[in-house]
């Protein structure tokens, strides 16, 4: 995984210092009841705040926002309107609390969680970053190399917010065990991603250990509660969407193809997904990718005949492999559903070196 | 007293760095590349593999104009670039590394077209990006496949004010841009 967005938010995530651990808060503090270093914390964290609206990082999605707002005012209702969350049109499957208690959900965490139990679970567990003041209590730590030390307070504080988001989930009434297969979800990523995935993740501890810690606790609660799949897949359309869409432009083909090879959860997109997942394979470009890409094109034209950008797929497909009449099709078929495609003079140029003259 | 000669260290140093062109043609021994500035700018002095250029300073506008080799043509994306690969699709793996490099930022496409750079087909990608302060920039973004070497020039300035100033006179230097290997 590309670690390159954690960095801009690390900036305003980790801030100054002090020695003592400071005690959770018990309500929403107001910025004037603060003291005046946790105030300039908070302050650090509002200017990163800002400056992820400035570059436009923020997916715009407040629907998405509403929906994960109230779940996080479900689990945290003496914190209501303190919490509050912000998508981020990224593949990375990760969340990351500011001091101030704003959440960034990554577009990537969205689309590998399955249901809305396993989303409340990264909730909770961010909304405990906050409520135990971690980013303040780290702050002793913000610039200063990684050390033992410093690993290990990232670790425990892990740790807590599992254990006491855990807690958060059950009083809400979801299903604790979604808590764990949220968990199984990071796991996934580290197996894939490798040691890339473990250098933005020093602090936390191993995964895998943190699985069977959050399973044994989850066990001493009685096992059901709600998970509402079905609500979760339509809130969440259009940031899946945005998630792979970045991945695909960022040239994450690991990531799309962990999402969408598995038919279940394909399903939860909009029917021109095989064109996702033929890109996929695209760049992948391993033996027998061509064959692949080009079968998902096709499923895609076949269910989502005016999706344009399945038949621009298919055109450069067929160019680069000199079958130039199936080319010339799907390329015009691609500007008649898409005249104003910005990439129109490319697609032009490929029909007038096909056809020796304008489309 | 110290301060002010650390001042002044620091104030030539940034000084040395850049230097008036004039009317001929620079070159890039190391990279073998060429190119005509535009006129009354001024080129970074520090040796390296790319001819950079400005007229108002480097947080102003910039064209910077390199060649790498073509298998880490994208080292962001830490893919390389061949021959196969259509100016198009080069285009798309140029504008993943600008996104790749720009982190959150979100780099908007305004224009994807054929274009040549020295004298071969490629691209010429127009994009806008806002920067951490607030300042929105735009950006010209050429590329060429050419033997074993991926070719690229970049024009980056101001979206106010700058951009459209200094555009032709940029594009007339790209223009002129050649590649000797």
């Amino acid at each position: 995984m590309r670690a390159l967005a954690l960095a801009v938010i690390a900036a305003g995530f980790v801030a100054c210092h002090t020695a003592a651990e400071p005690a959770p808060f018990e309500l929403s503090p107001a910025l004037d009841e603060l003291d005046p270093a946790e105030r300039r914390v908070w302050s650090s964290a509002r200017r990163t705040a800002q400056m992820i609206e400035r570059i436009g990082g923020v997916l715009p999605d407040p629907e998405l926002e509403a929906y994960a707002t109230d779940i996080l005012t479900a689990l945290f209702p003496e914190f209501a309107g303190a919490l509050r969350v912000r998508v981020l049109a990224q593949p990375v499957v990760n969340a990351i609390t500011l001091a101030d208690g704003s959440i960034y959900l990554f577009t990537g965490v969205v689309a590998r969680m399955e249901n809305e139990a396993q989303l409340a679970a990264v909730l909770a567990h961010e909304g405990v970053h906050f409520t135990h003041r971690h980013a303040y209590g780290d702050r002793a730590h913000a610039r200063a190399p990684l050390t033992d030390s410093t690993r290990r307070r990232g670790r425990d504080q892990e740790r807590e917010a599992d254990r006491l988001g855990l807690e958060r989930l059950v009083a809400a009434g979801y299903a604790p065990g979604e808590a764990v297969r949220a968990l199984e979800h990071l796991v996934e990523i580290e197996e894939l991603y490798g040691a890339e995935f473990q250098g933005s993740q020093a602090t936390h501890p191993a995964s895998v250990r943190r699985v069977e810690d959050l399973a044994a606790l989850a066990a001493l609660h009685a096992q059901e509660g709600r998970t509402a799949e079905a609500e979760y897949l339509r809130r969440t359309a259009r940031a899946r969407v945005a998630g792979i869409e970045e991945g695909l432009a960022r040239f994450d083909h690991r990531f799309v193809l962990l999402e969408l090879e598995d038919g279940v959860a394909a399903n939860a997109y909009p029917r021109h997904v095989d064109y996702f997942l033929g890109e996929a394979y695209r760049l992948r470009g391993e033996e027998g990718d061509e064959a692949l890409a080009e079968a998902a094109y096709l499923r895609a034209v076949e269910r989502s005949p005016a999706f344009p950008r399945a038949h621009r797929a298919l055109g450069r497909h067929y160019l680069k492999r000199g079958r130039p009449e199936l080319a010339a099709r799907h390329l015009r078929r691609y500007l008649a559903l898409a005249p104003d495609a910005l990439d129109r003079a490319f697609v032009e140029a490929n029909l007038e070196g096909i056809e020796g003259g304008p489309p | 007293m110290r301060t002010l000669a650390v001042a002044v260290l620091l104030l030539s140093g940034c000084v040395q760095h850049w230097g008036r062109v004039g009317a001929e043609t620079v070159v890039s021994r190391e990279a073998a590349l060429e190119i005509r500035a535009p006129a009354g700018w001024v080129r970074s002095l520090v040796p390296e593999d790319v001819l950079s250029f400005t007229r108002d300073g480097p947080g102003i506008q910039l064209l910077v104009c390199g060649a790498r080799e073509l298998d880490r043509a994208f080292p962001a994306l830490e893919r390389g670039a061949d021959e196969s690969l259509l100016p198009s699709e080069l285009a798309e793996l140029a504008l993943g590394e600008l996104k790749t490099r720009a982190g959150l930022s979100v780099i908007e496409v305004l224009g994807s077209e054929p274009a040549k750079l020295a004298g071969r087909d490629g691209f010429r990608l127009y994009v806008r990006h806002t920067d951490a302060s607030g300042l929105r920039f735009d950006s010209l973004l050429w590329g060429v496949v050419d033997g074993e070497r991926y070719l690229r020039a970049w024009y980056r300035a101001p979206t106010l004010h700058y951009f459209e100033r200094d555009r032709v006179a940029v594009e007339r230097s790209v223009a002129t841009f050649r590649a000797h290997r």
